[in-house]
């Protein structure tokens, strides 16, 4: 899929043009489908995503900043709608009986290659962090150790190693959801 | 992070009791950086074909429409010439979107996710204000200690607010933004985040720094008096310097990996950081032109008049509809005024003296006619 980013288009959507939101839409609408089907396996699910996330475009148009990545913006908009629909799951557990695996034809090899790019994301990611900041990140993420150990390992305050993280996870958040991202290109 | 459970769920070999559990990690704040990066890879590698399952995408575009013209009824629906209605004549030529054929009756099909939806939407608005404040809760304190509690004060469009802070400082919030701060403020730091614009008087405090963040930009100050204008949507961010000294950081550009660009501001000095180029001017400012809205003053110095809107739409929460669009040209910018405490039927009588344009208010919609 290509990387939608056609300024001409978001300013119509701003203007509330309906030709620019059906555009968006066909650029969109499969692939959100797709993505909300991966993890919450149910159709009817999956198109409440499909129209929330549009809604939500719809709604908050004029806020749309057209020279950003607009597939960083709705991509971040379908996440939310995602967790929001599955921490209500957790709590309903019987919505699970009849989990359809087999919806999204994607094949075990691009699987695997996704789970490479999500470590490929990560790394590359904490590695812009200022390097004192990597490393808090990666000792109370990838080691598990506690605030108050990092503290103490590092002979810094408590404080600093929480804004330190709170500072690192801004970032990180930011830049996993807006990047555009080169597999883009590759997409299978 | 378990691999062999990820690996497994993209694989889609989960038991529903492991699904529950890849649920119970995507959705747990700790985890929020490493599920950001799956659904983030997967949004990237999921592919836009048609799935083989029953859905029409034409139809459940339909209910969309349908569930947004039901919301903006003022969005001269009625009207023959809506959009929405144009659309849904047009939607039945066969598009990419079009899907194989669903049995279903396509009527009863549209009705009933429109009831989906309306139940859906209940839903959606409690588990959002739930996840909100989740996420408020967790956003800075991805911690095992006690959550911290954080305080936000939100203006709608036309209104503004002043807020006294505990250790003296005081905050005028512009309409349209958001201040966020933490309810024990001052007592170990002093720590802001806004959204939109607001103008600061910091009370003195050597030791600790007062501090405002606005998406990837920080503005410290120890004892002075600034503006912040960060709207989101606008492609600048704007730090305007009163009286004393503050010192601006930098924590990432959104599309480079640069950290922390600095720069320190001298009295009447901004800093103009340009999103999209990820490039800062320092520049003079007139004091007019950044401050007088904290003091209810509508102030344009040669301003466009796309911008002219923005101001007043912000202003007086209002919407602009501007007719005959082809007719701007460059003699609608430039425009001077300053207005104070007026009604906007008065700015746009006094604007239109000097620009050519009629207007009609109608509520909460003006239409500009050149």
């Amino acid at each position: 899929m290509a990387q939608f980013n056609d300024i001409k288009v978001l300013r119509g959507l701003r203007r509330g043009s309906l030709n620019a939101f059906n555009e968006i839409y066909e650029q969109y609408a499969v692939k959100l489908f797709n993505f909300s089907m991966l993890y919450l396996k149910s159709r009817e699910e999956a198109e409440e995503i499909v129209q929330d996330v549009f809604v939500k475009i719809w709604q908050n148009r004029e806020k749309i900043n057209e020279e950003l990545s607009f597939n960083g913006y709705i991509f971040r908009i379908a996440k939310n709608c995602v967790l929001n629909k599955l921490r209500k799951k957790i709590n309903e557990p019987d919505s699970f009986v009849s989990v359809n695996q087999c919806l999204v034809g994607q094949n075990q090899t691009e699987n695997e290659v996704l789970f490479r790019d999500m470590e490929g994301l990560l790394e590359e990611a904490i590695e812009g962090l200022p390097v004192q900041r990597q490393l808090i990140f990666r000792m109370s993420r990838q080691n598990g150790l506690s605030n108050k150990e990092i503290a103490e390992q590092l002979d810094i305050s408590v404080n600093t190693v929480e804004g330190q993280i709170r500072k690192a996870i801004n970032y990180l958040r930011n830049y996993i959801d807006i990047l555009p991202i080169i597999i883009a290109t590759l997409t299978l | 992070m378990n691999r062999a459970l990820i690996n497994k769920f993209l694989k889609q070999q989960c038991s529903p009791e492991e699904l529950v559990e890849i649920y119970q990690w995507l959705c747990d704040s700790k985890n929020e950086i490493e599920a950001t990066a799956l659904f983030k890879s997967s949004w990237e590698r999921v592919s836009g074909v048609i799935p083989k399952s029953n859905v029409n995408f034409d139809t459940l575009k339909r209910s969309i429409l349908d569930q947004l013209e039901e919301e903006e009824p003022s969005k001269n629906l009625t009207n023959d010439k809506s959009p929405f209605r144009e659309e849904q004549h047009n939607v039945a030529s066969p598009e990419k979107i079009n899907v194989e054929a669903d049995n279903e009756d396509l009527s009863s099909t549209a009705h009933r996710s429109h009831y989906v939806l309306s139940w859906t939407r209940t839903a959606a608005i409690i588990v959002m204000a739930i996840g909100l404040t989740f996420i408020i809760f967790n956003y800075f304190n991805n911690t095992e200690e006690e959550p911290v509690k954080y305080i936000v004060k939100s203006n709608p469009r036309g209104q503004k607010a002043t807020i006294f802070l505990k250790d003296g400082s005081k905050v005028i919030l512009n309409s349209e933004s958001t201040l966020r701060y933490a309810q024990d403020f001052g007592e170990y730091n002093r720590e802001l985040i806004l959204d939109g614009e607001a103008f600061f008087e910091v009370a003195k405090d050597s030791i600790k720094p007062f501090r405002v963040t606005t998406q990837n930009i920080t503005t410290t100050a120890l004892g002075t008096s600034f503006n912040i204008r960060a709207f989101p949507g606008e492609k600048t961010f704007n730090v305007s310097l009163a009286t004393g000294k503050v010192v601006i950081d930098q924590y990432q550009g959104s599309d480079s990996m640069a950290t922390g660009k600095s720069f320190t501001l001298d009295v009447g000095e901004e800093l103009i950081y340009d999103n999209t180029l990820d490039q800062f001017d320092r520049v003079n400012f007139d004091p007019k032109e950044a401050l007088s809205w904290k003091d209810g003053i509508i102030y344009f110095n040669d301003s466009r008049f796309e911008e002219v809107i923005e101001k007043l739409e912000r202003w007086y929460d209002v919407e602009f509809e501007l007719v005959n669009q082809d007719k701007m040209d460059d003699t609608y910018n430039h425009i001077d005024g300053e207005f104070k405490d007026e009604s906007l039927t008065n700015v746009l009588r006094i604007m239109s003296f000097s620009k050519d344009f009629k207007y009609t208010i109608n509520g909460k919609n003006v239409t500009i006619e050149l």
